[in-house]
């Protein structure tokens, strides 16, 4: 506040200095232009009065006497000068004119008048003035010349007297002196004789008296008037400016100020501003200022807000969709058959990118790698139906290519967003090795064979899933052999690109996966990402970053073939399905014996399919292993019992939860239906662990 | 098992003979992707000859139905004897197959 009292003085002051200068200047200029007039308009006047008097005088002036006097005076020579003289004042005319002359000074007033020629004694006019007549004030104690005397002419008159004796005429400038005693003027007129020739000159002196004294007083009130004028001026000018414009400026920088406190709230003090002037418009304008700021700031808070909710909301996407890529690894601990090592480097928040793999049953994994067109959140929901889909499906029995088929059918459903996506999507047969792919659009995978050098393997592709609905996918087959290595990828990989704009490209990619050969998964996709990383430097990185890594082990060698049938009883052989037949035979043949009735026999039948096939599947996961199944009738042959006995992994298939079976067939899981089947249509089912041992009697009566 | 097909345009019969079990249930499902394709709106299964399915068969039969669902066409059962006709009932196929 106290800035602003200063800053408000000081426009008062500059105000007031102003006014000041300019009163200043106005009196001066008052002073000095009323100085000239006056003292012009009253030396004039003293002037003509002076001339009036010299008229007066001429009046009683005869010019050949005049003639006469010089005529006398200038034939004297310096010895007889003296006595000519005192002649001629002796005489009566001289007498009565100096009388006459010596009356109008006095009651004129005038300081003197004389009567003098100019001309020599040659009639050759010049600086000198030769006196006939002088009348002088007694006061000035100054002795009167008398005729004859000279003295030198006041040299500024020189050259007006000049032009009086030439033409008769009196000059048309005035005369005035300066003496000890003041401001005088004087007027000087011809003497003409009867001819019209000059033949002297009469000069009269006027003593300015009245003028100084009435220069100075006039001075004195112009300066006293100016003075207070300007004074009383800049008082009013100054409570103006106080009100109309220092007030209202104080009253906007005090809401400026309060505006910016207070947190944008608005209050109608600047409203009302009413100079209806400039600064009344300006208070207008920082109304509507504040209005604008205060809206726009409410508007930015509530973008801002927003913008933090969606935020949050993205780093929870982020997070949930991370979560959904397979991330723990090593994935299957207990599958020493492959090792499969992925990731993903999203270049936004949320990425288009993913990758999968999961079990199909024991003996199957499918890989998929994907790309959807597009990044951010769009891409982010497409990957998320994608994935599903893809994962429900290859799960659901299809083989690659329906997979992709019918995914692709799905997406086509309702794509209004136009968006796609390219997969490679593979299933790899464990035991076998066999690895069956289809390529919907996406980047060529890169084969290791086992002791040779990483190589793109070029596959003709299907077209990209969602992009049309009923196209169709071909479906190709590798072979892999333990030790072989599968390399899949994004573009995010190849098209990666440095601050020169140029690619990383699949040749760089080759070239430093042969670098990897004897790494691990996990160290060939660190590897690999360093050298992308190196590749591109500062560059930021545009795609999405996936990569996935399979390495295949083989299966250890399967156990002996040892079918051996120990006794009419009991069956012991490898836990295998081609196997399933052997025991439904066995069994068949078992029962046949016990006369068991057709529907009994083609339950057990079924039983005997789903379970041991169950085992097949399911018990040995690491290598093959042996199933023992042991049939005998009831105690009373009223019924028969099976036992299944297996030293897979522990599980008991009465744990299992039943199906729903009232879903639609849309809604219904293709499988887990084996067990429960067992379940309805055996009368008894027991499970037991047993010496490390699965143990499973069911029995069913006849 | 022995599977007798024949396809004429968009229908597709199938007649099983023996059993649809898990040995048998791979050549159904082979068959299946061979002529089970996407012209065929119309699916019809001849079981007179079927002794029993197992659960392999039923989720050959399921997928199967589900592939038909999404193209609105028709899959139908025919002489379904009662073995197969307590196991689909027991597992709820009863609800889901058209079964004549």
């Amino acid at each position: 506040m106290d800035n602003e009292k200063k800053r408000c003085k000081k426009i008062s002051f500059k105000f007031a200095v102003g006014f000041l200068i300019l009163g200043l200047f106005v009196i001066i200029s008052s002073c000095v232009v009323g100085y000239i007039k006056y003292t012009s308009v009253i030396a004039k006047m003293y002037n003509d009065s002076a001339y009036r008097i010299a008229h007066t005088a001429m009046e009683s002036i005869d010019g050949d006497l005049i003639e006469e006097y010089t005529e006398r005076i200038h034939q004297a020579n310096s010895k007889t000068l003296p006595s000519v003289s005192r002649k001629i004042q002796s005489e009566d005319a001289y007498q009565e004119l100096l009388d006459t002359l010596t009356i109008l000074r006095k009651s004129m007033k005038a300081n003197y008048i004389y009567i003098a020629d100019q001309r020599d004694a040659a009639g050759k006019v010049g600086s000198t003035l030769t006196y006939l007549f002088d009348v002088d004030n007694p006061e000035d104690d100054v002795p009167a010349f008398v005729p004859g005397d000279t003295s030198k002419m006041n040299e500024s008159f020189l050259a007006d007297s000049n032009y009086i004796y030439e033409t008769g005429k009196r000059s048309d400038n005035y005369f005035y002196s300066h003496s000890d005693f003041g401001y005088n003027t004087s007027a000087i007129v011809p003497i003409q004789n009867s001819d019209g020739q000059v033949v002297a000159i009469i000069g009269v002196e006027l003593a300015m008296k009245t003028l100084q004294n009435a220069r100075m007083e006039y001075i004195l009130y112009t300066v006293a008037l100016g003075a207070a004028l300007t004074a009383f001026i800049i008082f009013l000018f100054l409570i103006y400016i106080k009100q109309k414009v220092i007030r209202p400026i104080n009253i906007i920088t005090e809401e400026a100020e309060a505006f910016v406190n207070n947190e944008t709230e608005v209050s109608d003090r600047l409203s009302q501003i009413s100079t209806g002037d400039e600064i009344q418009q300006m208070a207008g304008s920082i109304l509507q200022m504040e209005h604008d700021i205060g809206s726009y700031i409410k508007e930015l808070t509530q973008v801002t807000a927003e913008r933090e909710r969606i935020g949050a909301e993205l780093n929870v996407a982020t997070r949930i969709q991370a979560d959904m890529l397979p991330s723990i690894f090593p994935a299957f601990p207990e599958r020493d058959e492959f090792d499969i090592y992925a990731s993903m480097v999203p270049a936004k928040e949320v990425g288009g990118d993913f990758y999968d793999f999961f079990m199909i049953g024991e003996d199957r994994l499918a890989m998929v790698v994907a790309d959807v067109s597009g990044k951010g959140v769009p891409a982010a929901l497409f990957m998320v139906i994608t994935k599903t889909l893809l994962k429900n499906y290859a799960q659901n029995d299809l083989s690659v290519k329906e997979t992709l088929e019918t995914v692709n059918d799905k997406l086509c459903e309702n794509n209004k967003a136009e968006m796609f996506v390219t997969v490679w999507l593979g299933i790899l047969d464990i035991p076998s090795g066999k690895l069956t792919c289809a390529n919907a659009g996406h980047e060529d995978p890169v084969l290791y064979r086992q002791g040779q050098q990483y190589e793109l393997l070029k596959n003709k592709h299907g077209f990209v899933l969602a992009g049309m609905e009923h196209m169709r996918q071909r479906e190709y087959e590798i072979q892999l052999n333990p030790g072989d290595k599968l390399f899949l990828y994004t573009d995010g990989v190849v098209e990666a690109t440095n601050a020169n704009e140029e690619l990383y490209g699949a040749e760089r990619m080759v070239k430093a996966l042969n670098k990897t050969v004897d790494a691990d998964t996990e160290h060939t996709l660190a590897i690999l990402k360093e050298d992308i990383d190196q590749f591109v430097a500062d560059a930021p990185q545009f795609d999405d970053i996936t990569m996935l890594c399979l390495k295949y082990k083989g299966v250890g060698k399967n156990m002996e073939q040892d079918s051996e049938t120990s006794s009419a009883k009991e069956l012991t052989l490898d836990a295998s399905l081609e196997n399933v037949q052997a025991v439904v035979d066995f069994a068949e043949e078992a029962l046949e014996a016990m006369n068991a009735p057709i529907k009994v026999r083609t339950q057990i039948n079924i039983a005997i399919d789903e379970i041991f096939s169950n085992i097949a599947r399911y018990a040995y996961t690491e290598a093959a292993g042996m199933a023992t199944v042991r049939i005998e009738p009831f105690a009373d042959q009223s019924g028969v019992t099976l036992t299944f006995v297996d030293q897979g992994i522990p599980y008991n298939p009465l744990e299992k939860e039943d199906p729903d079976v009232t879903l639609s067939a849309d809604e219904r899981e293709i499988g887990g239906l084996g067990i429960f089947m067992v379940k309805k249509s055996m009368d008894e089912m027991q499970y037991e662990y047993k010496d490390g041992q699965n143990v499973l009697r069911i029995g069913k009566r006849f | 098992m022995k599977i007798i097909g024949k396809k004429d345009g968009a229908q597709l019969d199938i007649k099983l003979e023996g059993r649809l079990d898990t040995t048998t249930a791979p050549e159904l499902e082979t068959y299946l992707g061979e002529n089970f394709t996407e012209d065929v709106s119309e699916l019809f299964f001849d079981f007179d000859s079927l002794a029993y399915i197992s659960s392999a068969g039923l989720r050959i039969l399921l997928s199967a139905q589900k592939k038909m669902n999404s193209r609105s066409g028709t899959m139908k059962f025919k002489n379904v004897n009662e073995l197969i006709m307590d196991i689909f009932d027991a597992v709820g196929f009863v609800d889901i197959f058209t079964i004549e």
